[in-house]
Order: C-alpha cells, then sequence, then structure tokens
C-alpha cells in the first residue's frame, strides 16, 4: 500500500496531473526521497479495462470535457495523454530553442528564444530516453517497420530524401525493462493494451508507489491553488470523487494539466494578490498557445497496404525538420508514417457522399503520412475563460481561440506537396490531405519560458516567474513549439525540473 | 397506423435514405445502414432534441422543392442534401452515423479492415509489414 497523507500535511510537493509531465515529475522526486502528492482527475485504467475500440477508449480515457473553440484531445486518466500518444519521440534541433535568432522578426508572432539550449537539455534528452526506452538509443534496435513505414520509406528514397528512420520509437521492440516487446497490434492511441508503448501509467507511477514518498489521488480535481499574504502557494483546493471539495497542504505546487487545463486552473485561482490569475502578472498566461502544424495525408496505392496491421506511426522522415527558408517559410516540419481505422480515416477527411464513399472503399491499398510541423507562437492566440458557461463545480471552462498562422499555412502546403510527389512516386494515386486548423493533440505554450519575467510566465526551471514555490510541469513552458512531437520533451524538461527541485530543497529555498 | 406513428415511420424512411446517401456503399445493404440508424437513434434515447433533429431533417429536405423529398430520384435529393449540409441538424447525423457504420463488421468486411488483434496476438504474425509490391516499384 502506497504512502497516504494528511490533507494538513504541508511537507509533500502536490503535482497536478499524471501524465508525461506529472507522472515523470512524481516520480523523479519521490525517487529522491520527497514526498509527492499526485492528483488526477480521472480515473486509473488496468488491461483489461483497454479495448480496442477507440469510442469507447475516449469515453474511458475521459477526453469529453466542454469547452468552446477548435477540438482538442486531451485525457483524463492515469498517465494523462501517455495513454493516447502514439510513442514518436523524437528530440528537439538545436536551432529551434532559438526561433528568434534564427528565423528573425516573423510579423505577427510573438517569438522568443528560449532560456535554455540543446547542450543543456541534451543531457536530460538522455536520460528520458533511457527512461521510455526510445528504439536508435542506449542500444535499442530500430523498430519494426510497418507497411506505411515501407511506403514512406520507398517513396522518400525516389524523392531524394535521406533522413529517414524507423527509431525514435518510444514502444519497445523487444522486451525492456519490465515491458514487452510490441506485438504489432494497431490501436496504440487508444492505450496500449500489453504496455509495450511507454506510459506513466506502467512505468512512473507504480514505481513512485514503490518508494513509499507518493500517494497517488485519483478522480481528484484541481479547482484552485491558494497563496499565503506573502505569494506563496500553501495548498490545492480540489474536488473529491464524491464532489467533496478538499484543500490539501503543499510545500510547493507543480501544475501538468496538458496545457488547457493548466490555464484554466492557474486563471481560476485569481486573488486579491494575483487578480488576472496566478503567473499572469506580466499578461501572457494563456498566451502564444500553439498547437504545431497538422496534415494527415492519404494517397490511394498500386496494391495493398493494409495500414492497420500494426504500430500506428512508425518511423520519420527528418529532412524538412530544418530551417530553410528558400522554401518560404520559417522553421521545419516532420513526416510520420501512419496507421488507422476506416472510422478515423473518414472522420479526417471530411465530406459526405460519394467522393468520400468511393475513397474509403480503397481502404486496404491506402497510406497515411502525418505532417507535424513547428506553429510560432502569436499572442492572440490563446486559452481564457469563458464568460457565462460553467463547469460542474461552477467554474468557468475555457475558451480557445486560435488560428493559424500564414507561416503555418505556407509549411502545411508545402508538405501536402512534398508527401504527393513522394506517393506519386510509387504509384500511388489520388492523394488527399486535411488542410486548415486541425485537432490539437499537441497543446503547448500557455506558460512558455522566457530568461524575462515580461516575456512569459515562466523561467528556465518552469517555475512561475513571480511565485517562488509554483511550477509547471507540462508543454505549457515551451517557448516555442518546435517540429517534433512534444512528448520526449516534456518528460526531459520534468526530468531536469526534478533537479531543481531538489536542489533549492538542499538549499533551503522551497 | 395512428397519424402520429404514420409520421414517425415517415421520418425513418426519410432519415434512413439520407443516411445512404451520407456514405453511400452500393454493396452494403439496407439492413446495415439500418442497424446503425438504431444505434444512433439509441445514442439519443432520452434526449428529447433527437426527435427535433430527425423532424427538422425531413422538414427541411422537403422544403427544397414542391413533391416530398422522399419521392425525388437520387441526383435530386443529393441537390437537397447539399441545400441544407451547412445546417446544425445535419451535421448532428452526419456526425453521428459516421463512427457506427464504419466500425460495422459488414462495413470493416467490405473494406479489408481487419479490426481488434489483441485475442489474435496482434499482427506481427499475420501480415504486418508486407508490402511486397513495393520492390516492383522501387
Amino acid at each position: 500500500m502506497a504512502r497516504q497523507y494528511a490533507l494538513t500535511d504541508d511537507r509533500a510537493v502536490v503535482v497536478i496531473g499524471s501524465g508525461a509531465g506529472g507522472g515523470t515529475l512524481s516520480n523523479e522526486l519521490a525517487q529522491k526521497g520527497i514526498d509527492v502528492i499526485c492528483l488526477e482527475a480521472g480515473s486509473r485504467l488496468t488491461d483489461d479495462d483497454i479495448a480496442h475500440d477507440p469510442p469507447l477508449m475516449i469515453q474511458r480515457m475521459g477526453g469529453i470535457d466542454s469547452r468552446s473553440g477548435p477540438p482538442v484531445w486531451i485525457s483524463k486518466t492515469v498517465g494523462g495523454t501517455t495513454m493516447r500518444w502514439a510513442g514518436i519521440a523524437p528530440r528537439f534541433q538545436e536551432h529551434e530553442f532559438k526561433p528568434r535568432t534564427t528565423y528573425g522578426t516573423l510579423p505577427d508572432t510573438s517569438l522568443i528564444d528560449w532560456p535554455l539550449t540543446l547542450q543543456e537539455l541534451a543531457p536530460y534528452y538522455g536520460k528520458a530516453e533511457f527512461k521510455m526506452g526510445v528504439t536508435g538509443t542506449h542500444g535499442i534496435p530500430p523498430f519494426f517497420e510497418t507497411s506505411s513505414y515501407k511506403v514512406m520509406k520507398a517513396g522518400a528514397l525516389k524523392i531524394g530524401y535521406k533522413e529517414i528512420t524507423a527509431t525514435r520509437n518510444a514502444i519497445n521492440p523487444v522486451a525492456r525493462d519490465g515491458r514487452p516487446g510490441c506485438a504489432q497490434m494497431g490501436f496504440c492511441i487508444s492505450g496500449c493494451k500489453i504496455g509495450a508503448k511507454w506510459s506513466t501509467l506502467v512505468t512512473e507511477i507504480p514505481r513512485a508507489e514503490a518508494t513509499d514518498h507518493f500517494e497517488l489521488r485519483t478522480r481528484a480535481t484541481a479547482l484552485r491553488i491558494n497563496h499565503d499574504a506573502s505569494g506563496r502557494v500553501t495548498g490545492v483546493v480540489y474536488a473529491d470523487e464524491t464532489g467533496r471539495m478538499l484543500e490539501q497542504k503543499a510545500r510547493a505546487v507543480a501544475v501538468a494539466g496538458n496545457v488547457v487545463e493548466t490555464t484554466r486552473l492557474l486563471l481560476n485561482s485569481a486573488s486579491n494578490l494575483f487578480p488576472n490569475g496566478l503567473g499572469n502578472t506580466f499578461g501572457h498566461l494563456g498566451r502564444n498557445y500553439t498547437r504545431h502544424v497538422f496534415s494527415f495525408i492519404f494517397g490511394v496505392m498500386p496494391e495493398l497496404v493494409n495500414m492497420h496491421r500494426g504500430t500506428q506511426l512508425v518511423g520519420l522522415i527528418q529532412d524538412e525538420q530544418y530551417h530553410k527558408p528558400e522554401r518560404g517559410f520559417a522553421g521545419g516540419y516532420l513526416l510520420e508514417a501512419m496507421g488507422m481505422d476506416p472510422a478515423r480515416a473518414v472522420a479526417l477527411l471530411g465530406g459526405w457522399g460519394k467522393s468520400i464513399s468511393d475513397y474509403i472503399e480503397h481502404y486496404s491499398r491506402l497510406a497515411v503520412i502525418f505532417l507535424c510541423g513547428e506553429d510560432p507562437p502569436q499572442a492572440s492566440n490563446r486559452i481564457a475563460l469563458h464568460q457565462t458557461q460553467r463547469d460542474q463545480y461552477g467554474l468557468p471552462v475555457s475558451v480557445i481561440e486560435y488560428t493559424m498562422h500564414s507561416n503555418s499555412t505556407a509549411m502545411q502546403r508545402h508538405g501536402i506537396y512534398q508527401v504527393g510527389q513522394l506517393y506519386a512516386s510509387v504509384g500511388g494515386t489520388d492523394i488527399r490531405s486535411t488542410e486548415g486548423v486541425q485537432i490539437a493533440a499537441h497543446n503547448m505554450g500557455v506558460a512558455r519560458m522566457s530568461a524575462r519575467p515580461n516575456d512569459g510566465v515562466t523561467n528556465r526551471w518552469g517555475r512561475v516567474h513571480d511565485v517562488p514555490n509554483l511550477f509547471v510541469s507540462d508543454g505549457s513552458v515551451f517557448t516555442s513549439s518546435a517540429a517534433a512531437n512534444p512528448t520526449l520533451t516534456i518528460v526531459a524538461l520534468a526530468i531536469r525540473q526534478a533537479d531543481h527541485i531538489a536542489e533549492c530543497m538542499r538549499r533551503g529555498e522551497l | 397506423m395512428t397519424s402520429t406513428a404514420a409520421r414517425a415511420s415517415s421520418t425513418r424512411t426519410v432519415v434512413l435514405r439520407m443516411v445512404r446517401l451520407l456514405y453511400p456503399h452500393d454493396v452494403i445493404p439496407d439492413q446495415v445502414y439500418a442497424e446503425v440508424l438504431d444505434r444512433v437513434l439509441a445514442s439519443f434515447s432520452g434526449k428529447p432534441e433527437l426527435h427535433e433533429i430527425l423532424v427538422n431533417t425531413e422538414k427541411a429536405l422537403d422544403a427544397q422543392q414542391e413533391q416530398p423529398w422522399i419521392d425525388l430520384n437520387e441526383e435530386g435529393q443529393i441537390i437537397a442534401m447539399k441545400a441544407i449540409e451547412h445546417r446544425d441538424f445535419f451535421a448532428t447525423i452526419r456526425g453521428a452515423v459516421q463512427t457506427p457504420l464504419y466500425n460495422h463488421l459488414s462495413v470493416w468486411a467490405v473494406l479489408g479492415y481487419e479490426g481488434p488483434s489483441f485475442e489474435k496476438g496482434g499482427y506481427i504474425e499475420r501480415g504486418a509489414g508486407v508490402v511486397d509490391w513495393l520492390k516492383r516499384v522501387q
């Protein structure tokens, strides 16, 4: 039985959220002997709860909160979005930590450089890759080559791409670290039933529980963070599964609610001392919200692909990740080979009538490539509180305001053209893609790290600039989105933040 | 049949026809579309807006021309559907139909989608990564 802390006990760090950021931070702190209470709004699924049934799993993983604006794809469950991520774990490139310096003044953006460098994060990337078992690192072999990957690779080579790899998957190709090798089941984004895919549910949470310095409270929804007259946070008010409001006292608080809920919690914690919300002294909280440039690009191949047979996202083309302004846009993008079921394909392609039904009749010959690219921050892209709509606790729900920057539109168009060439080179026809704003699986940037307090919300450790014991531990702290899928960077930053919190405690600052 | 029951039956006929025209697959029998519609109706059970959505849909389709929509030929029916595709109730029905239709086993069989794999040990020994034709185009 894991440790249990009294509500009045103020010696523990309270971590809100148990996903990539919160789950990792919790375990890293607990391993150092630091007491942690993790509040998770969702419930804890077992292997038996995980079914090869995507609509059912969306219900079970709790992605159905009400909010307004373009859709986001987030979870309320132990493990957070690590239950639902596809397992691709690329690093940022050096220039992506310096977007302002590299890209110059991009009109209508609020670009700044990160207050840290690749060199500084590299050791933590290494630790994150070891923890997650990323293929192609630490002697872990490359991943199984799925049919989608083979199609992508063949076409990529034909059109002259050089950097194509089946590494950078945080899914075990063979058994490792107590987790089995992947059985090529598919359904990765509905939760991995055997735990071959890394998630905090299968690694970080049980390991934290084994330390005797950790308590996980499930179905515990954080509603407000309290502070004292000096501006230090003192506790978290949350609703338990019966709807009872409780306050857990805290030594420090770390928020990791996948950006949207992180923003809402900090804004809903407004007080006389912080009238615009915690962390909003300089007006940046909720702003500079980025969600990556996305497109799903489909092509009908000459013969069978059966993209559903196996892991849903395998392998990368990295040739377009670089900053090459001659393409007509700043920053770069990754191309990743994807598999999906017919229902998702129809939902993504949209439309109705013979056009879509004839197309999906080619299902077994379809290939899909996922484009994921850098989306520059804009102050006007933001998450705020709804004027009138309230949740079951009487708190304002969130409103997401997001429009694509012209740089992102140009990048999306470029990627769609390139993938069209790639498919055509192996005999693919009838290429279709999703354009414009897509459902966001990658949320970033609302509490960005900045060197100067008045440029952002958090410092280089993810600590809120003017609240000495309040941390943000999810993708909210990203100064910019870069092209890479965000989970690896969230995990690396959480490991680094745990070291910093431990150091602050040693120095008597926390 | 009472007149209410007759109206309900006519509404169902209209909506069922519309569901087929939303995602028309010649090889899929009407029975499958009917099962999908039943599943959609069941998912709305207890929600008063359902009745309104169905009736609004029928009214809007019928309002596009002089004769009842159901009596039009296929081309005419599609033109009327296009005229109301921006309406909320149209989007609601389309959205609700899409997932159960493309998760129906008969549709999977037609599309060549093999579905859940856990019980069968995944696809690792069942054709994952097999794209031999690529060698011929490389």
